[in-house]
C-alpha cells in the first residue's frame, strides 16, 4: 500500500512540478519521496524508477498521440536507429533511471538519522 | 557511519546522473538527453497537430493600431488581412518566427561570424573569415542607410512582430535544434534583417576568379588565356534583345588594361556554388491564348530544409499581394498583386575586385596609395567562443575595403577586397514595399532604382498588357577586362570609376519579340557602352539561348505551356557537343558492350527525362573527355590557384579545332593526341565506369543515378531528405543539381479579373521537422506540379 501510495505521489507531485520547474525536479521530488517512505535501498530505487518510467513514458505516449509521432520517428534516428514508439520507452527509462537515483538517495538520507 | 556512506555514493551516483542528462556530453555531438527527452519541455512538445485544416487566427498586439486577421490555408500559407503596412509587416514578422525562429537565427548568426557562439572551436575560422569579409561592416552600413529612410517603420513594425513571438515562447515551445544545441532564441534586431540580405548578397554576387585568372594570365600568357579564356562566346542570346538602342551618353571609361603583378599564392576560399542562377520571363498578350502576359520565374538556389522561401499573402487597404518573402526580410520578394507581377534572377557581372596591399611595416597599421602612406582602420573582432572564452581577431579597413586574405610574414602579399554589397546605396525596403504595392510599369520602374545589390534581373508584367525587364543593381564602371584580375593597391587609377547611371541600366519594355527573358546570361551585347564582366567567366552559356529560342517559337501561349518550359529538361550543352563528340569515335574499334552505349547516345534525344540513358552516359563521357582535354591545366592547379576553360570552349574546340595543342596529352611525350584520342579513350573510360554501375545492379536510367538531397540548414539527417528522384540538368530550363535547383517555381496569368497564379516550391511552410508542413510540397515538386495561389478577397 505504502509503495503504490508512493509511486502515486511521485507520479502526481511529477506532473504538477513540470509546469513550472526544469526536468531534473524529478530528482528532487523522488528523493523527498524516497525520506518519506524510508525502504531499503534496492526497493526504494525501484519506487523511483517505476513512477517517473510511468510518468515520462506516459506522457511521452500522450504526446506521440496527438502529434508528436513525426518528431519521435526523427528523433529516433537521430539518436540512434530507434523507431518512435522505441523512444517511449528511452524516455521512460531515462527518466526512472534519475527517478529511482532519486528516491533511492532520497532513502539512504532518511537512514542516516 | 555505513549509512552515510551509502548516502554519500548514492547521491554521488545521482548527481552525476543529472549533470550528464542535462548538459551536452564534452567532446560529442551527443546534446543534452534529460533535457531533451524529458516529455515536459524536451523534443515530445515540438509535435504538432492539426495543422492542415485550414483555420482563422487573429492577432492582438499593443503595437498594432488594430487587430491583424490571419487565415491559414490547407498548405499553412498564411493570408494576412491588416489595417495599415505596419501591422501587416508586423504580422509577417510574428508568422515568420512561430514558423521558422530557428533558421532566422542560425542564419543571421552565419552571416555575422557567430556560429561559435553556439558551435565551439570549428566554426571559429567560418566566423572569422565573415568578419573579414565585411558581413557585418555591410549590414550596418545598411541599418544606417534605412534609418535615414521613412520606410523604416516598416523594418521596426517587423522586428516587433518577430520579438512579439519571441517574447512569449516558453522553453518547451523552443524549435527543436535549440534544444539539440543547447542555447536560446535572442531579440531579432534590424540589424539582423541586414544580415539577411547580406547573406543573399554573398551567396548571389560574391562570385569571382580574380586570383585565379591571375595565375592563369601568369602561367600562360595573354594570347592562350584570350583563346581558352574568352569573355565573349558566338551566339549568345543576352538578356537585353540586340536590336534595342542604347541612346544616352556613357561616363567615360578609364583607358588602362591591368598589368602583371605575379602569381597569388592565396587559397581561394569555398565560393558559393557557380551554377546557382535562374530563370525569368514575360510573354506579352500577342503570344498569348488570353490576350493577356504571363509572366514566370524560377529561381535556382542551394535547397534546403527549412526552404529559403515562405508563401504568404498581406492584404492592406492599399495593396492585395502573394508571393514568396525571405525568413528576415519584411515584405514579398517574389510575387504578384491585383494587376502586376515581377520576378528576379541573379546578374552575372562581377561586383568584386581584389587589390594587393603594400604595407609600410610589419605592424601593417599603413600601406602605400600613389606613394603616400594611408591609415588602415584596425577593428578589433571579438568571439565568444563557446567553452573557451573570448577570442579575438583584428580586421584592417583599407581604402579599397577589408583585407580578407591575409599572409602574416609577407609585406605585400595581402588582398583587401572591393565588394559592392559592403556599402551599396540602394534601399531594399523601398523597392519592395514599391513592387509590392505597384499598379503600372512606372510605379515598377521607380520601385526598382532603389535596389543596389545584390544586382538582379528584375522582370514585370501587368494587367494592361505591358511586359518588361531591368538588369538591375548597383554595376561598377570598368575599363575592359578590368577586374578580371587581381589589380595593384598601390595605384589609386585602379579603383572603380564609379557606378553605371541607374537610367543607363539595361533595360527593355514591350520588345517586338513578344517577350523579355534572362536567364543569368550577359545582360546586353557588344553595343551597350559598359563593358560586361561574368562573375563565373562566361556563366550562363545554355539556358538563356535555350529560353530565348523556345520562346521565339511559341504562339497561343496557355499556362500548362508556362508549367512544360519551367519544366524543360532540354540539354542544349549534349545537343552542342555530343554529335561533334560520337563523329571523333572509330566504331570499329569499339566491344560489343561499347558499341551498345554507343547506339543509345546515338539515338539519344537530349532530354534529360527519367528514364533515359543519354544523361548518364553524355554525362560521364563529357566529364572524362574534359578532365583528358584539360590535363595541362589540371596539372597547374595542382600548385596554383587557377580557372578552367568554360564548356563553351572545350565544345567549340571539340567541333572546329580538334588539333588543338591542349587536346595533347601531357604524358605522352613522343605522340600527339588530338580530339579524335581524347573522345576514344574517354568513350572507353566512360563505357568501362557504366558498365560498372550497370552490374551493381542500378537502372541505367537518369533519375537513378542522379539523385538530389536537400538537406536539412543544420545537416542533420534524421532532418533531411535525400535520394529524391528528379529529371533535369543544371544545363536545361528545369535546372537540378545534385543540392540545389529551382527553389520556387511561380506563373502569373493576368485576364480581366484577378490573376490566375500557381506557385510551388521544394518544401513546407514549417520550419519544424515535426511537423506535418515541413516537406509536404517535396513530392509534388519533383514531378513538377502545381499548387493554386489565392489571392484572397478582404471580407
Amino acid at each position: 500500500m505504502k509503495v503504490i501510495l508512493g509511486i502515486i505521489g511521485m507520479i502526481v507531485a511529477g506532473l504538477l512540478a513540470a509546469q513550472f520547474l526544469p526536468w531534473w525536479n524529478i530528482v528532487v521530488i523522488c528523493f523527498i519521496a524516497g525520506a518519506i517512505l524510508n525502504m531499503d535501498g534496492w526497493k526504494s530505487f525501484l519506487c523511483g524508477l517505476v513512477a517517473i518510467f510511468l510518468l515520462w513514458g506516459l506522457s511521452a505516449g500522450w504526446s506521440f498521440h496527438h502529434g508528436s509521432y513525426i518528431i519521435a520517428n526523427r528523433m529516433g534516428s537521430l539518436l540512434g536507429n530507434v523507431g518512435g514508439v522505441a523512444l517511449m520507452f528511452i524516455t521512460g527509462l531515462v527518466g526512472g533511471l534519475l527517478g529511482g537515483l532519486g528516491s533511492m538517495t532520497g532513502g539512504f538520507f532518511r537512514r542516516i538519522f | 557511519m555505513k549509512s552515510i556512506l551509502k548516502f554519500g555514493i548514492s547521491a554521488l551516483i545521482c548527481l552525476f546522473f543529472t549533470l550528464l542528462l542535462n548538459n551536452p556530453v564534452p567532446g560529442t555531438q551527443i546534446p543534452p538527453l534529460g533535457k531533451i527527452l524529458n516529455p515536459f519541455t524536451g523534443f515530445w512538445k515540438n509535435g504538432e497537430q492539426n495543422t492542415v485544416e485550414p483555420e482563422t487566427v487573429y492577432l492582438e498586439n499593443s503595437h498594432l493600431t488594430e487587430k491583424v486577421k490571419i487565415i491559414f490555408d490547407r498548405r499553412r500559407v498564411p493570408h494576412i488581412f491588416a489595417a495599415n503596412t505596419e501591422d501587416a509587416l508586423f504580422a509577417q514578422g510574428y508568422l515568420l518566427a512561430q514558423h521558422r525562429l530557428w533558421q532566422m537565427d542560425i542564419s543571421t548568426r552565419s552571416a555575422s561570424g557567430r556560429l561559435s557562439e553556439i558551435m565551439g572551436t570549428k566554426t571559429l575560422e567560418r566566423d572569422q573569415l565573415q568578419r573579414r569579409r565585411g558581413m557585418v561592416f555591410a549590414a550596418e552600413n545598411a541599418v544606417n542607410r534605412w534609418k535615414t529612410s521613412p520606410e523604416f517603420s516598416f523594418i521596426e513594425a517587423y522586428t516587433n512582430g518577430v520579438n512579439a513571438f519571441i517574447e512569449q515562447l516558453q522553453p518547451a515551445d523552443y524549435p527543436i535544434e535549440f534544444k539539440l544545441l543547447n542555447y536560446q532564441p535572442e531579440p531579432w534586431t534590424p540589424l539582423k534583417t541586414a544580415l539577411f540580405n547580406k547573406a543573399m548578397a554573398e551567396m548571389l554576387s560574391r562570385a569571382n576568379e580574380d586570383i585565379e585568372m591571375t595565375n592563369v594570365r601568369e602561367l600562360l600568357g595573354d594570347a592562350v588565356t584570350a583563346d581558352l579564356y574568352p569573355q565573349l562566346y558566338p551566339g549568345e542570346s543576352p538578356i537585353i534583345p540586340n536590336e534595342v538602342a542604347f541612346d544616352f551618353t556613357p561616363v567615360d571609361l578609364p583607358e588602362k588594361n591591368p598589368p602583371f603583378i605575379g602569381l597569388i599564392e592565396h587559397k581561394v576560399y569555398r565560393k558559393p556554388p557557380p551554377n546557382l542562377g535562374s530563370n525569368n520571363w514575360a510573354v506579352s498578350g500577342s503570344k498569348t491564348a488570353s490576350g493577356y502576359p504571363i509572366l514566370c520565374n524560377d529561381p535556382h538556389l542551394g535547397l534546403t530544409l527549412p526552404s529559403i522561401w515562405f508563401e504568404l499573402q498581406i492584404n492592406t487597404p492599399n495593396s492585395n499581394v502573394y508571393g514568396v518573402c525571405l525568413p528576415g526580410v519584411p515584405g514579398i520578394v517574389i510575387g504578384f498583386n491585383e494587376t502586376s507581377a515581377w520576378g528576379v534572377t541573379n546578374v552575372g557581372h562581377d561586383v568584386v575586385d581584389w587589390y594587393k596591399i603594400r604595407w609600410t611595416d610589419a605592424k601593417k597599421e599603413k600601406y602605400i596609395v600613389d606613394g603616400q602612406e594611408k591609415s588602415a582602420e584596425l577593428k578589433i573582432e571579438a568571439y565568444e567562443v563557446k567553452g573557451q572564452g573570448t577570442v579575438y581577431d583584428t580586421v584592417r579597413y583599407t581604402h579599397w575595403g577589408p583585407v580578407v586574405h591575409q599572409q602574416p610574414e609577407k609585406l605585400d602579399q595581402d588582398l583587401a577586397m572591393r565588394w559592392v554589397a559592403h556599402n551599396s546605396a540602394g534601399n531594399e525596403l523601398k523597392t519592395f514595399h514599391g513592387l509590392n504595392t505597384n499598379k503600372s510599369y512606372a510605379d515598377y520602374r521607380a520601385a526598382i532604382t532603389n535596389f543596389a545589390s545584390p544586382a538582379q534581373n528584375i522582370v514585370y508584367a501587368n494587367k494592361q498588357g505591358d511586359i518588361g525587364i531591368t538588369v538591375q543593381g548597383q554595376l561598377p564602371i570598368r575599363s575592359v577586362e578590368q577586374g578580371m584580375v587581381v589589380q595593384s593597391g598601390e595605384s589609386a587609377a585602379a579603383g572603380w570609376k564609379g557606378f553605371i547611371p541607374m537610367d543607363q541600366l539595361p533595360h527593355v519594355k514591350n520588345p517586338a519579340r513578344g517577350f523579355v527573358s534572362s536567364a543569368n546570361q550577359r545582360s546586353t551585347g557588344t553595343a551597350y557602352p559598359y563593358p560586361y564582366l561574368s562573375m563565373h567567366g562566361g556563366f550562363e552559356a545554355y539556358r538563356g539561348r535555350t529560353l530565348n529560342r523556345k520562346l521565339d517559337t511559341m504562339e497561343q501561349i496557355t499556362v500548362t505551356d508556362m508549367q512544360n518550359l519551367q519544366t524543360d529538361v532540354y540539354g542544349l550543352k549534349a545537343a552542342e557537343a555530343l554529335p561533334g563528340m560520337l563523329a571523333l569515335v572509330d566504331e570499329t574499334k569499339l566491344s560489343e558492350l561499347e558499341k551498345k552505349y554507343f547506339d543509345l547516345l546515338k539515338n539519344w534525344d537530349y532530354q534529360y527525362e527519367r528514364k533515359a540513358s543519354g544523361p548518364i552516359l553524355f554525362n560521364s563521357w563529357y566529364t572524362l573527355f574534359y578532365k583528358k582535354t584539360w590535363d595541362e591545366i589540371y596539372a597547374l592547379a595542382e600548385d596554383n590557384e587557377v580557372s578552367f576553360p568554360r564548356s563553351r570552349r572545350t565544345i567549340t574546340l571539340l567541333n572546329e579545332v580538334p588539333d588543338h595543342d591542349f587536346f595533347d596529352i601531357q604524358e605522352t611525350k613522343d605522340t600527339k593526341e588530338t580530339a579524335k584520342d581524347i573522345a576514344q579513350l574517354s568513350f572507353t573510360e566512360m563505357a568501362g565506369k557504366v558498365a560498372s554501375w550497370e552490374t551493381d545492379g542500378k537502372q541505367l536510367e537518369w533519375s537513378d543515378y542522379k539523385k538530389l538531397s536537400i538537406n536539412h540548414i543544420g545537416f542533420i539527417p534524421a532532418f533531411s531528405r535525400s535520394d529524391l528522384e528528379v529529371e533535369g540538368d543544371p544545363k536545361t530550363l528545369n535546372a537540378i543539381g545534385r543540392t540545389w535547383g529551382p527553389s520556387w517555381r511561380m506563373i502569373v496569368a493576368f485576364g480581366p479579373g484577378k490573376p490566375k497564379a500557381y506557385g510551388i516550391y521544394p518544401g513546407g511552410q514549417s520550419g519544424n521537422p515535426g511537423s506535418p508542413n515541413y516537406d509536404n510540397m517535396l513530392e509534388d515538386w519533383a514531378e513538377g506540379k502545381y499548387y493554386e495561389l489565392e489571392l484572397m478577397d478582404r471580407e
